[in-house]
């Protein structure tokens, strides 16, 4: 022990003598058992003392105890140990005191102790403060590649590869190398043979740790007596406590891992190939649009339209263009369910929309249309705009949610009660209508708080997540609730629907982000992998991706298709409450709770920049549509715009530089906040968190807020 | 640790579990502590997903309830909750207040009345980048202020030249819009313009504009400066004067900030020594003019500062009782404290008038041309002050005297009070009767209330 001494902190030495003692009781009481009158402890000691002996091969002094203490039914038990622990792996290493320290006779036997004690300790992880989930993960890892190897060592071939099959994935993310080639070992032997094994054998694991995180790994372990644990923590572990959080970080530190070894290979796993091509357009829709598009210019009365058409005719050449060189292939795209002729209304306004486009950037700003509601008293949780900016959505605590037309006209949802025959046209639906003046309508059908709302492209849907562990979907229509999704067991925060609708996604603290489609009660995809609650959740433009952000304080990307995890983002030091995917598909942007907006390069899963100036926790993000700013709402009551036109040209910019910008963004605490040189412009409101930030096909700025007394 | 061992004890005591070992309690402190954390962790997720900033007691049910635990009822209120201390010598506890509410009176009280509904306002938060300045957008001078930030055109103004060359710098930064700066040079110009059109029409400007809130500094600075330098230009002073009156008079204007700015000035043009390069120019309409302006100073400002008048009646009358002080500056004081009212010619007036005469009736026979003219006026002043006290005694209709019915009597006791050079002068005056019987009931008045 006194080895281990010297390279554990203070605490832990405090914390070894306590092991100690728990230790020497518990497996006293064990062999009690089985022994007859004898002190069961002495017995106990003399057994392994003896164990020890005969592992040294001092074969007389075995022989002289083992008639001393007459320990005559010992001989089983010890073949038994001897062959779950073959002297070789008591190897220099292997202290006496360790020896006997961390003994336990029921574990020893027990060929399914790793598994059982490592599936505890994850669980337990699990279940720990959200603070120092990220240490326990990592120091978890040293303790998940050793369990293999003693399994391995132990000849429990099957045991090591079910070990390894059911909890490399936790791993995978930081370690993909590693684990990779760890999993090819198969036998004892290969140990010896195979140099990383050797490297994580003969080497002590840097971990940093903080000091509560330390002593709550510490003390579950004794507790639940996880002797084999706790001797790979004392044998191969070197625990640093540090003062204030550990960070996740994707660069190398000095003392975290074996030294000289390269231990954190998320480059190498968000190397994973993904295309972030634009969706190529459904055919059919393609050559009806251009059908469309020249019966128009091609009429005999050239006025505006027709002049127009012929402009948005080459616009939409130029598209498709693009779209054929950087678009997805057919395989590629996710299935969509047959167009249905909105689509191609929906693209010709599209066409338009790009053609009065302001091109906006650094000397461009945007016009911001900012909605301010009152008399919410704080229990509006989200709100949202319909894409053509006709009608306005919010969800509030007493589990309503309430929509108000934009253009002030009064909102009449479509009867049920009708005969069928007496409709034979637009004109007799239209007369169907209610015969409200009123310009809002309140939706209630959920049981608890809304927190997350999305309207469809064509504004005919509306979807709303809540508290009530339901997702809901509403027809524009008709005003009422059409399905209630039902799947999670905890609440929901977040939804989103996808770009061309169908498809949505769920966040939920249930630490799942799931894909949903509307015509399915089940979830199609459940995407699990966030140590910690889902906050939010965005379809990359294509449809093929989905984007969550998390109290995890990362941002992962999903693959629809697959239901996996392809890329992981790092560098937030708070919770992440907001994701903005730019509309090429190339660039995205998050934020939250730590006051910076991060932007990322999504090929790479590298950080191209650091925004800070915001003084509050951001709320919202968007980019314009030619992706050159970037737009945020804070609770700091401000809308500030970002520049990220120099971003196109350098991509992927990982340098010293950036380095230093994150330790400058260390100083959020204090009240001023050095500002991004990428801060273009600030806007504040009057007392209004800005919840929601949107950018129409025009570029045209929409701010959403509630009005709050201070 | 959050929860000492004692107070664990005290806990398990009112619940009825009377002796705790130290070790359970040391465990159940821990614990207690980290289920604590535990809860806010998850009820902070609920205030942010809220979109607040404030952890209210819904938010920490709602965290009970996800972790599948009762929410603890009764203590969900609209408002934040208020913790009072509550008066012990050992440990600061706090406790939230619980009042008693009476049923009966709570079921006869009306309805409270239905909440409002939700409703959205749309507004340009920016155009083109730029934020409008509009009622629903804030001010921004105030958020450049909360900011730290430079405001982006910082033009703190520009050297001034005043009528003779000299530089006017303001003492005040902040932003000044360009039309605003043209403004005042406009204005400032038009002052100095020789064309009684042109200057008048500055005034009015001045008087009534409402934009030019963030100008009135540099206007009470222009008045001072004018003051200061242009002491024997009569004209100039006469323009500043009419300037302070212009910022007062204007109802838009916020000036009362500015008043011990201008106050100063107006001072000086009532009891300056010297106004004019001549003393025979008419440089005691100038006077009258500042003293009937500080008289409503007085009157517009004196509810909120209490101490004004009787501190300009204080140095005042110290300039009038000075015997060192030119008659000019005596004459000032008088016309002053006359405007101030009635009551400061009862108190501060009559009972100095005796020796004011003697003092003045040496200076008369001096036989200087300036003396003599000067003490005329001074008489007169004083005149003026005795007829200020008539119309109150009218109006407590107490004369019984009439013009005709003056006398060598009331003439001895008038000169008992004013002195005898006052009291000829009194009855050589038109409405002299009426002053005397003024004069002698105030007198009499005076005379009462000491002896009693």
């Amino acid at each position: 022990m006194s080895n281990k001494k010297a390279e554990m902190p203070e605490e832990s030495t405090a914390n070894g003598g306590d092991s100690n003692r728990i230790d020497n009781s518990n497996s006293g009481g064990a062999s009690s058992a089985g022994a007859g009158g004898r002190n069961a402890s002495q017995k106990h000691i003399e057994k392994i003392v003896l164990q020890y002996l005969k592992s040294k091969g001092y074969k007389d002094a075995e022989k002289a105890l083992r008639e001393n203490a007459m320990l005559d039914t010992a001989e089983t038990t010890l073949g038994d140990l001897s062959n779950a622990f073959p002297a070789s792996e008591v190897g220099s290493d292997a202290s006496v005191p360790n020896w006997i320290l961390f003994y336990n006779e029921a574990e020893q036997g027990n060929p399914d102790a790793y598994s059982q004690s490592y599936k505890e300790l994850r669980r337990w992880i699990d279940n720990s403060l959200d603070v120092y989930k990220h240490e326990l993960y990592a120091a978890s890892y040293p303790i998940f590649v050793h369990s293999y190897l003693d399994l391995l060592g132990r000849e429990l071939y099957e045991k090591a590869a079910e070990f390894m099959e059911l909890y490399s994935c936790d791993h995978r993310v930081f370690h993909s190398k590693d684990i990779s080639a760890l999993e090819t070992l198969k036998a004892k032997s290969h140990i010896q043979e195979n140099e990383l094994a050797k490297l994580y054998r003969e080497n002590k694991y840097g971990v940093r740790m903080t000091r509560v995180g330390f002593e709550l790994l510490l003390s579950f372990l004794q507790d639940h007596h996880y002797t084999l644990l706790m001797r790979t923590v004392n044998q191969h572990l070197n625990i640093r406590t540090i003062d204030g959080t550990v960070p996740i970080s994707s660069e190398a530190e000095a003392d975290v891992g074996i030294t000289g070894h390269t231990q954190n290979q998320l480059d190498h796993f968000n190397s994973q190939e993904i295309v972030l091509g634009s969706a190529s357009l459904d055919p059919f829709v393609r050559d009806e649009v251009e059908r469309t598009l020249q019966s128009e210019a091609g009429r005999r009365i050239k006025d505006n339209t027709s002049r127009e058409a012929a402009g948005m005719l080459e616009t939409f050449s130029k598209i498709k263009q693009d779209s054929s060189v950087n678009g997805l292939s057919s395989r590629e795209a996710i299935p969509m369910p047959p167009p249905r002729g909105i689509e191609i209304e929906q693209q010709i306004a599209n066409l338009k929309a790009v053609r009065k486009r302001i091109s906006l950037g650094p000397a461009a700003l945007p016009s911001i249309c900012m909605y301010t509601l009152h008399n919410t008293n704080n229990t509006m949780n989200c709100a949202t705009v319909s894409e053509d900016l006709s009608l306005l959505a919010g969800g509030f605590s007493e589990s309503y949610i309430k929509i108000w037309s934009l253009k002030r006209e009064p909102l009449r949802g479509l009867t049920s009660n009708f005969y069928p025959n007496s409709v034979n046209s637009v004109e007799d639906a239209e007369m169907l209508r209610e015969k409200t003046t009123d310009d809002y309508r309140k939706l209630v059908g959920h049981s608890g708080p809304v927190f997350g709302l999305d309207i469809s492209f064509d504004s005919k849907y509306l979807i709303s997540s809540s508290e009530d562990k339901t997702t809901r979907l509403w027809s524009l229509d008709t005003f009422t609730n059409v399905v209630c999704y039902k799947g999670h067991n905890y609440p929901i925060w977040d939804v989103s629907f996808a770009p061309q609708g169908f498809y949505f996604a769920t966040a939920s603290h249930d630490r799942t982000a799931r894909l949903w489609s509307c015509d399915h009660i089940y979830a199609l995809r459940i995407f699990a992998g966030h140590l910690s609650d889902v906050n939010c959740v965005r379809f990359h433009p294509n449809s093929k991706y989905v984007v969550t952000g998390s109290c995890d304080k990362t941002v992962r990307l999903w693959d629809v298709q697959r239901g996996s995890c392809v890329r992981v983002f790092t560098g937030h030091t708070g919770s992440i409450d907001t994701v903005a995917i730019s509309p090429d598909g190339r660039i995205m942007a998050s934020a939250g709770e730590d006051q910076t907006v991060n932007v990322w390069d999504l090929g790479s899963g590298r950080r191209m920049d650091t925004l800070t100036g915001h003084t509050g926790p951001v709320y919202s993000l968007t980019f314009s549509q030619e992706g050159t700013l970037l737009l945020s709402g804070s609770a700091d009551e401000t809308v500030r715009a970002w520049n990220q036109a120099s971003n196109s040209s350098k991509p992927a910019a990982v340098s010293s530089s950036e380095r230093k910008k994150r330790d400058a963004a260390g100083i959020w605490k204090s009240k001023r906040v050095a500002e991004s040189e990428a801060l273009l412009e600030t806007w504040r409101t009057k007392s209004t968190p800005v919840y929601t930030i949107a950018m129409s096909k025009r570029n045209l700025g929409i701010a959403i807020g509630a009005f709050t007394l201070s | 640790m959050i929860y000492s061992k004692s107070t664990i004890k005290n806990i398990a005591d009112s619940i009825g579990v009377p002796k705790l070992k130290d070790g359970i309690t040391t465990a159940m402190a821990q614990d207690v502590e980290y289920r604590l954390h535990e809860i806010i962790t998850e009820a902070m997720k609920f205030m942010r997903h809220s979109k607040r900033t404030k952890l209210t007691v819904t938010d920490i049910n709602s965290a009970l309830r996800v972790r599948n635990i009762e929410p603890i009822y009764g203590f969900e209120t609209g408002r934040p909750v208020k913790f009072h201390k509550a008066e012990s010598a050992m440990e600061d506890i706090y406790y939230v207040e619980d009042e008693q509410i009476d049923l009966d009176t709570l079921l006869e009280e009306p309805l409270p009345s239905v909440p409002l509904e939700v409703v959205y306002t749309a507004h340009w938060l920016a155009i083109e980048g730029v934020q409008p300045r509009i009622q629903q957008n804030p001010i921004p001078l105030d958020a450049d202020n909360e900011d730290g930030r430079p405001p982006a055109k910082k033009m703190a103004k520009a050297q001034q030249k005043s009528q003779d060359g000299v530089e006017t710098i303001p003492l005040v930064k902040h932003v000044l819009s360009k039309e605003l700066q043209l403004y005042y040079e406009c204005i400032i110009e038009s002052l100095q313009s020789s064309d009684p059109v042109v200057k008048s029409t500055a005034l009015e400007s001045i008087s009534i504009d409402a934009g030019i809130h963030q100008l009135v500094t540099y206007f009470v600075q222009y008045v001072a400066v004018t003051v200061k330098n242009n002491l024997h230009n009569l004209d100039a002073l006469r323009t500043a004067m009419a300037v302070a009156k212009a910022i007062r008079r204007n109802p838009n204007l916020f000036a009362e900030p500015y008043m011990h700015q201008l106050i100063p000035s107006l001072l000086t043009c009532l009891v300056s020594k010297r106004l004019c390069e001549d003393y025979t120019e008419d440089h005691w309409s100038l006077r009258d003019n500042a003293a009937e302006q500080i008289a409503e100073v007085c009157r517009q400002y004196g509810h909120s500062y209490h101490t004004l008048q009787s501190r300009i009646a204080r140095t005042l009358l110290r300039a009038f009782l000075d015997p060192t002080k030119p008659l000019t500056t005596h004459y000032g004081a008088i016309v002053g404290l006359t405007k101030l009212g009635v009551s400061m010619v009862k108190v501060l007036i009559l009972p100095n008038i005796k020796a004011y005469m003697t003092l003045l009736s040496a200076e008369l026979e001096k036989n200087n041309p300036q003396l003599v003219h000067d003490g005329k006026r001074c008489q007169e002043a004083l005149l003026n002050a005795l007829r200020a006290l008539v119309d109150k005694e009218i109006a407590t209709n107490e004369d019984g005297l009439t013009s005709t019915s003056l006398n060598s009597i009331q003439k001895g006791k008038l000169a008992n009070v004013v002195g005898d050079a006052m009291a000829g002068l009194v009855f050589t005056a038109k409405d002299g009767a009426k002053i005397v019987s003024a004069v002698l009931s105030v007198d009499k008045d005076a005379k009462e209330t000491s002896e009693a």
